[in-house]
């Protein structure tokens, strides 16, 4: 079988998953009551008018006639050009509010992801060398609070403290600085507390996956062995257990860390008004801009396909023991 | 069949010729009494034995309805009644109308209680875990053994006695407290104990002392902007919350446990497409799919149950045919085939009490995500608007708190105590059924 | 008795496993586990289904139930063509034909006591009385040696013994005519097997039970039971009274596994010939008769005049060369080759260096086939081992693997397939003892 025709296999089922998708939300969307179009109705038939026509000029005005077939064809053929349609309330073509808009995305999410996956490895580790020790049970309680507290009132509590009272952080998000001066110091203490938010959320699940994946390593017979013949703890740590703990730790973090990552990503924007990929969505779920609600929709959906065809892949190629024959 | 006079044959020999030169034959002790107590069961008079049972008897009787079965049926029939009169009959009225005097209102309340059809689900579930529990219930060292493995856990205790008041609370303490109302003049009222500048609320409902209005019993918890008091908003956010959760999962359960034993017994290309269609429900990022589905279709409660229960089950679904397929190739389903139970029959006796514990503890875990998506869907506006829900408690609350910042916290700590909750016990459980270490 | 039929009377019993491929399940083969068995088990009598694992034998006992549907063939209990029964009368006859499982630890579901699986198969026939059914539960486990208080135990509590006196209960207690005991004492201490065949051969007495022992330990087989049918990949090979056919064996599967059991007599005759190598593949079986391949008494191609070990050897030599032989493929071209390249200074011709390489006589009994073999040798040692293959398959065939054996029988109920038991085959008397 190989490697190779895994990988093809793997990303063929990936663009099946995204076909699938894509089809379904185009169904939905098909069958969902169109309010904007029931308003229409009501208004021409108050005004004494057909519905029946004013019905059927709204949808030649959305370009929702013609066959189903067609219509079908046509979104997926938009879709996969670019041409993500018209937001009607922002006045600009949806696939450009979402390139505006992901940059202060990623303003928070690459760090807290990036330091939460850190520290989480780290702690998970030294929760399993040290199993029952108060730092373990400290660090588990840490972990059970991070993915159980709601991280949208955790956030706006942490604003009350910080902002409010103390006045540590801006109660306001500025865009404008973010746009301008992104990496500078006043933009990451505007920063600091949607990292921290974001942070805990997703430290918690790296830190009980790791700690439960390096517990089975760390109570493995080659590490007494290893000790036994006197290799320093350090060593004993980075090389034969941290290493064989990577590898089924990547391919649970990807998935989990996407699921994490990007629903609460989506909560936190709303809670501090950062004008990302979420609060885009919401505004356009507000305005009911059905087209940038899509849009805005299936950016995660296909970054978490993407997530998990990566996550697969990686799997296959960092575990020897993993058959290619199988799905 | 002659197999009578065989027997009669074979039992005179038996204190006879056999016994005797089997007894003799052997030298091992412990055969040796064996041996005696087969001969005493023998000759003894006593019990039926299982040769004289007449089996074309039993099978002319036909099957009998056992107390349970009983139990349900009629369970289910009153449903059913009750449920046909709310919809033809009663029709848009309410459901129940009583009037009754509470001892703690002034004036005597019509008890309404219109039964929605969120409630029905409600009620409908709470009939099914009963009668889920039934088989564990009746197996007491079971039961005691599963207790004494999850009292380990304190936290999970506490949590679970807490998560029982709410419970109690949300169902039937909704009954007999009125529901939050719109009351200006009471707007911004702090909670006992603690004061608010003056300025805030419109109206102080308790006493103002130095410039700053103070909280009364009245309203223990404080009121919202719109006089609606927080005590009796967390109770019934607490209602919205149970019933989320525990309808939905349920649906999941259900859903799942038909999927994963379908899958683990069908096999070949049945399984492949089920196990492909979890594959891609369960990419589509959780929260997005519900965003996306309440946005096109939410605003109501039930529709939100409906959505989370009918798109949750993936995960559950997976773990529940990965253990059948486990357990299907244990010896005892064999056996059980082989004394003539049919498929349905052993699925239903052997692979699912085998597979429940699984079951649930995937589903008290998936209860505490539910509860969130549903909290974080209300407060960004999405949930049902007519319901006083936590989340959309909290949004309320926003743009006050610099002011009156009780608004936004209190429905948060009740949100984060039942969330944690949740996920105490759902550990403790997974530890205390642990199917590693079997009964 | 032998007026009536017969309690099970299995003819040409048949099961295959289909071996699918690639996502249609296309047919890419199939494992003949069962291939064509006939045997019967009288009411009150313990019939011995033995040979090695894999041989088939617990599949031929499930399809004879049914629990694996029987590709081909015919069941009769009682009379009855099980075959053809339909969902009623296939669940009565699971009332009256049991099945007891090899491994107690388990054929119990954890999660139930002893007395709620033993009771089971009374629910599942329709008894609702729940008094009554634990009355009949703790009646059966007390005859089987248990105590009645043991109903309230769950299984991880009981010992290995324990456990399967209990399946022997489960078994009972629908007082079936047939049992069927699959390995029943292979999981257990060597004490406790005898506690618990006693106790079988006891309740046979008591119940008339007719029953079908599936073991591969011959010592118990002609301990406890009356006949014997000895079953090698998918086909007996002989049936008969036990005594008889431990005592003179017919067929030389069944004498070199009786020679197997160790005897605890340093005077007794040493077995004659070992059994050489696994059983093959039941997808791919040897034609003619399948145990040619590791017989011991393999009949030599009549135009030769070999001696027997020698021919032995070279038939071993000649089914490794072409892939036949179920020993170790190490037929690869290397392998050979290397063994002329090995030897430094030797100025040993090709042919000898290989046969001793291979375990070839250095010289055959019979000048042609010797000169044939060394024709062989020279075309392997050239790198032609296609060659020397089909040069060694033509001239050297032997009658056991073009036909099958038929059956013969020279006793009334004694038969055995071998073509020894031809006159033209019958190996002279001193052919195969010890050298």
């Amino acid at each position: 079988m190989g490697l190779k025709w895994y990988t093809a296999r793997r990303v063929a089922w990936a663009g099946v998953v995204a076909g699938v998708i894509l089809t379904v939300t185009f169904v939905l969307l098909e069958l969902a009551p169109d309010s904007q179009l029931a308003s229409v109705q009501f208004q021409a038939a108050a005004r004494g008018g057909s519905a029946d026509a004013a019905a059927e000029a709204y949808a030649r005005r959305r370009g929702l006639d013609g066959p189903l077939w067609e219509r079908y064809v046509d979104y997926l053929a938009n879709l996969a050009t670019g041409d993500w349609g018209w937001s009607d309330t922002r006045s600009q073509p949806v696939g450009e509010a979402i390139l505006t808009a992901l940059p202060y995305s990623l303003m928070y999410t690459v760090p807290a992801v990036i330091a939460s996956t850190a520290l989480g490895i780290s702690i998970g580790l030294y929760s399993a060398f040290n199993q029952y020790t108060k730092t373990d049970y400290a660090a588990t309680f840490v972990a059970f609070f991070g993915i159980s507290v709601p991280n949208f009132w955790f956030g706006i509590l942490l604003l009350l403290v910080f902002a409010v009272h103390l006045g540590w952080v801006p109660v306001l998000f500025d865009a404008e600085l973010a746009r301008t001066h992104t990496f500078s110091l006043a933009n990451a203490r505007q920063l600091a507390l949607p990292v921290f938010v974001l942070g805990t959320s997703a430290v918690a699940g790296t830190m009980r996956y790791t700690r439960a994946e390096a517990l089975e390593y760390v109570r493995a017979t080659f590490v007494k062995a290893a000790r036994a013949k006197g290799v320093s703890e350090r060593r004993i740590l980075t090389r034969h257990v941290l290493r064989p703990t990577l590898v089924p730790l990547s391919t649970i973090l990807v998935g989990d860390l996407l699921g994490v990552v990007l629903s609460a990503s989506y909560l936190v924007e709303v809670v501090f008004g950062i004008p990302g990929l979420g609060r885009l969505s919401l505004e356009a779920i507000r305005r009911q801009d059905t087209a940038l609600v899509l849009g805005t929709t299936l950016v995660p959906v296909f970054v978490a396909v993407v997530g998990n065809l990566l996550q697969d892949l990686a799997y296959a190629v960092l575990d020897p023991r993993i058959d290619y024959g199988d799905r | 069949m002659n197999g009578d006079d065989g027997n009669d044959s074979m039992r005179d020999q038996v204190s006879g010729t056999s016994t005797d030169q089997a007894s003799d034959s052997t030298t091992d002790q412990a055969s040796d009494s064996t041996m005696d107590r087969v001969r005493d069961n023998v000759d003894r008079n006593g019990p039926e034995r299982f040769e004289d049972v007449d089996w074309d008897a039993i099978d002319a009787e036909g099957r009998r309805l056992t107390k349970t079965r009983l139990a349900a049926f009629v369970a289910c029939g009153l449903y059913v009644l009750t449920l046909a009169y709310d919809v033809l009959v009663a029709g848009d009225d309410a459901t129940f109308e009583i009037s009754v005097g509470l001892p703690w209102s002034t004036t005597e309340s019509a008890y309404v209680w219109d039964v929605t059809a969120v409630d029905w689900l409600f009620v409908a579930s709470l009939l099914v875990v009963g009668f889920a529990l039934v088989p564990v219930a009746r197996n007491r060292r079971l039961r005691a053994y599963y207790w004494r493995r999850f009292r380990r856990h304190r936290p999970a205790v506490i949590s679970a006695w807490y998560l029982l008041c709410i419970f109690l609370l949300g169902t039937v303490g909704t009954l007999f407290i009125e529901p939050p109302s719109l009351d200006v003049a009471a707007a911004y009222q702090p909670p006992v104990f603690l004061s608010v500048e003056a300025s805030i609320p419109t109206e102080c409902v308790g006493p103002v002392v130095d410039g700053r209005c103070r909280g009364t019993w009245e309203y223990p918890l404080g009121t919202t902007g719109e006089g609606k008091g927080l005590a009796a908003l967390a109770v019934f956010g607490m209602r919205v919350s149970m019933q989320v959760g525990l309808i939905a999962t349920l649906i999941s359960v259900a859903i799942a446990t038909l999927v994963g034993t379908t899958a683990a017994y069908a096999g070949g290309w049945i399984d492949e497409a089920l196990m492909r269609y979890v594959d891609i429900q369960q990419t589509f990022p959780t929260f997005f799919l519900f965003l996306f589905l309440a946005y096109l279709y939410g605003g109501s409660l039930f529709v939100l149950i409906v959505i989370f229960g009918v798109t949750g089950w993936g995960g559950i679904a997976r773990i529940v045919r990965s253990e059948a397929i486990q357990r299907r190739q244990e010896q005892y389903i064999a056996a059980a085939r082989a004394s003539g139970a049919s498929t349905l029959s052993v699925v239903r006796r052997h692979v699912v009490p085998n597979v429940s514990n699984s079951i649930v503890t995937a589903a008290t875990l998936n209860v505490p995500f539910l509860v969130l998506s549903e909290a974080a869907l209300s407060f960004i506006g999405l949930g049902d608007v007519t319901l006083p829900s936590w989340g959309q408690t909290i949004a309320t609350g926003r743009g006050d708190l610099g002011t009156a910042w009780w608004i936004s916290t209190v429905p948060g700590l009740f949100l984060f105590a039942t969330i944690l909750a949740f996920n105490f016990l759902g550990d403790a459980l997974r530890d205390a059924l642990d199917p590693r270490q079997e009964v | 008795m032998t007026d009536e039929a017969p309690l099970l009377d299995v003819r040409g019993l048949v099961k295959h496993y289909p071996i699918t491929e690639g996502f249609w399940n296309r047919e890419a083969g199939r494992v003949r586990a069962v291939d064509g068995i006939d045997l019967s088990v009288e009411r009150g009598e313990i019939v011995a289904l033995v040979g090695e694992s894999g041989c088939g034998k617990s599949t031929a006992a499930r399809a004879t139930l049914r629990i694996d549907e029987p590709t081909a063939g015919t069941v009769r209990f009682d009379g009855d063509d099980v075959t053809a029964y339909d969902r009623r009368q296939l669940k009565r006859f699971r009332r009256r034909a049991q099945l007891v499982f090899q491994d107690p630890d388990s054929s119990f579901d954890p999660r139930l006591s002893i007395g709620q699986s033993v009771a089971e198969p009374l629910t599942v026939h329709g008894m609702a009385d729940r008094a009554r059914r634990r009355r009949l539960v703790e009646g059966t486990l007390e005859r089987v040696g248990l105590a009645a208080s043991d109903a309230d135990r769950y299984p991880h509590e009981l010992s290995g013994g324990e456990k399967q006196r209990a399946a022997l209960a489960r078994a009972l207690v629908t007082d079936p005519d047939l049992l069927i005991a699959d390995e029943p004492v292979s999981a257990l201490d060597m004490s406790v097997q005898a506690d618990v065949l006693d106790l079988l051969t006891r309740l046979r007495d008591e119940l008339g039970l007719g029953v079908l022992l599936v073991t591969h330990d011959l010592s118990i087989v002609r301990a406890f039971c009356d006949r014997v049918c000895v079953m090698y990949l998918g086909e007996i090979v002989e049936s008969g009274p036990a005594e008889a056919v431990f005592d003179d064996p017919r067929h030389p599967y069944t004498r070199a596994l009786s020679a197997s059991v160790p005897v605890p007599d340093p005077r007794a005759p040493r077995p004659a010939a070992d059994l050489v190598g696994d059983v093959p593949d039941a997808a791919a079986p040897p034609s003619g008769c399948r145990f040619h391949t590791r017989c011991p008494e393999v009949i030599p191609p009549a135009d030769y005049d070999l001696e027997a070990d020698g021919w032995r050897r070279l038939l071993r030599f000649r089914l490794r060369l072409s892939g036949q032989s179920s020993d170790v493929d190490t037929a690869t071209a290397t392998e050979f080759t290397d063994g002329i390249d090995g030897d430094g200074g030797d100025h040993d011709t090709p042919s000898a260096t290989l046969r001793s390489e291979f375990d070839l006589p250095m010289r055959l009994s019979d000048d042609g086939a010797n000169r044939i073999l060394d024709e062989a040798l020279e075309s392997l040692a050239a790198g032609e081992r296609e060659a020397a293959s089909e040069l060694l398959e033509t001239e050297f065939q032997t009658v056991c693997e073009r036909e099958s054996p038929p059956s013969r029988s020279d006793a009334p109920d004694r038969e055995a397939s071998c073509h020894r038991l031809r006159d033209e085959y019958e190996a002279k008397p001193d052919e195969y003892e010890v050298h």
